[in-house]
């Protein structure tokens, strides 16, 4: 599974990386997740309002921090 | 970072480090005669309360927080606030949808309502300029929202009084619109438009959007304890940074090139153009400086252009469209420095609080 979070690197880019990695190990999967901090492919990603999230190629979440168990639903749905 | 970045801010480094390093040594030497008769804040607060020079750091720390603590209570809760109840997708599809000078007014005064954090603020800039809501909208959205978002102008009120506070609104909005438009101009037969790409706003709306009131109010407070966690560390440094300036830089040097006049003016506007700060800082930055004898104008100058633009924000932004066009947009928004700076030193002639 590929995971992508956007972001430039700030504290609640991390704290998105962090909700995703918390569920990853809930669920029990692995998945690869790339930080994406290049503005260009950002707003390719059409992500407006970072911290962004997409997995599997669609953007989920934008512009705030998911809880975990929201992360967790978005994973179940596509596995 | 590309090669030709790295060198531009080495060169920029060297210049502003050769000017340091010989004004270092004379006025330094000059330091304890100048404190003597020197008629700023700092030198004032050392002869009447005897401290020594190192105490002042946490005199300063101290006093800067009894200052502003309230404020930035409230300014914490105003952004919990906004990112919980502002509806950013719509802000940004009536930014996309108008003609005329509508966006305009809509990046200026609703730009701030759209992000706290001046390093997000680059992806909106690239989201919509790619979906056509017009360059000079979006440098309009890009160059007023960092300077007039509800923390930065609170936090202004608390440290630098409302002069400046309102000074700041006015300007920035206005210097926003007026670069922005002026670049758009300049630009538009040079480059070409862009393609437009599929962007999914309101891919998602969240759950809290159905919640009830309490629940979002509960939402609100969460938020608001982010960034608490995010800015205060931030700010203190800041703080502490400001106490620095005022123990250890010389004022005679202060008075020298950021002082009152022309020179200082254009000086504290080219700094703010170029050096990064990150958002909140400048505001405790500006009153330590101001202490030690900066001109208001200078002070207005660099409060308009320090937060609006720097070289990490240019370089992101060279990403997103031609290079051409930040360095179009950095002159003027200069010269818009110069400007207000003049005019807030017409307007305030001394800083006293």
């Amino acid at each position: 599974m590929k995971i992508e979070v956007f972001g430039p690197g700030c504290y609640r880019c991390q704290q998105v990386e962090k909700a995703v990695r918390d569920a990853l190990s809930e669920l029990n999967i692995s998945a690869d997740i790339e930080k994406v901090k290049d503005m260009a492919k950002i707003v390719e990603a059409g992500i407006m309002l970072t911290p962004g999230l997409r997995i599997e190629g669609k953007v989920v979440c934008s512009g705030r921090i998911p809880k975990v168990e929201e992360v967790k639903k978005w994973i179940e749905k596509v596995k | 970072m590309d090669k030709r970045a790295i060198f531009a801010v080495s060169i920029i480094i060297l210049i502003f480090g050769i000017i340091l390093a010989y004004e270092w040594g004379g006025a330094w030497k000059g330091y304890k005669n100048t404190l003597q008769q020197s008629d700023t804040i700092t030198a004032r607060l050392l002869e009447e309360k005897h401290i020594p020079i190192y105490m002042l750091i946490i005199v300063t720390t101290i006093e800067y927080i009894k200052h502003s603590w309230l404020c930035l209570l409230l300014a914490f809760i105003a952004a919990g606030a906004l990112q919980e109840f502002v509806p950013k997708d719509k802000i940004i599809k009536l930014m996309g949808s108008n003609r005329g000078f509508v966006p305009y007014l809509i990046g200026g005064a609703g730009g701030p309502l759209l992000s706290m954090c001046s390093c997000s603020i680059i992806p909106i800039f690239g989201g919509l300029y790619k979906r056509g809501a017009g360059l000079g909208p979006s440098i309009t959205f890009l160059l007023a929202a960092p300077a007039v978002n509800p923390a930065a102008v609170l936090l202004t009120l608390a440290l630098l009084g409302w002069k400046f506070a309102v000074a700041r609104i006015i300007f920035a909005i206005g210097a926003g619109i007026l670069v922005g438009y002026i670049t758009e101009r300049v630009m538009k037969d040079k480059i070409s438009a862009p393609e437009p790409i599929h962007i999914e706003a309101g891919a998602d709306a969240g759950p809290e959007q159905k919640a009830g009131y309490a629940k979002r109010i509960l939402n609100m407070l969460l938020y608001s304890w982010e960034f608490v966690k995010m800015v205060l560390p931030l700010i203190l440094l800041g703080v502490i940074f400001a106490g620095f300036v005022k123990a250890f830089l010389p004022p005679a040097f202060i008075v020298k090139y950021l002082g009152v006049g022309i020179f200082p003016i254009m000086l504290a506007s080219a700094i703010g153009v170029l050096m990064y700060a990150p958002s909140l800082v400048e505001a405790p930055l500006i009153r330590g400086l101001l202490e030690s004898g900066m001109g208001t104008g200078a002070s207005m100058a660099h409060l308009l252009t320090g937060p609006a633009l720097s070289l990490p924000s240019i370089l992101g932004v060279c990403k997103i469209v031609s290079p051409k066009v930040p360095v179009v947009y950095g002159t003027l928004m200069w010269i818009c420095g110069v400007i207000a700076g003049l005019t807030f030193w017409f307007l305030v002639p001394v800083f006293l609080i």
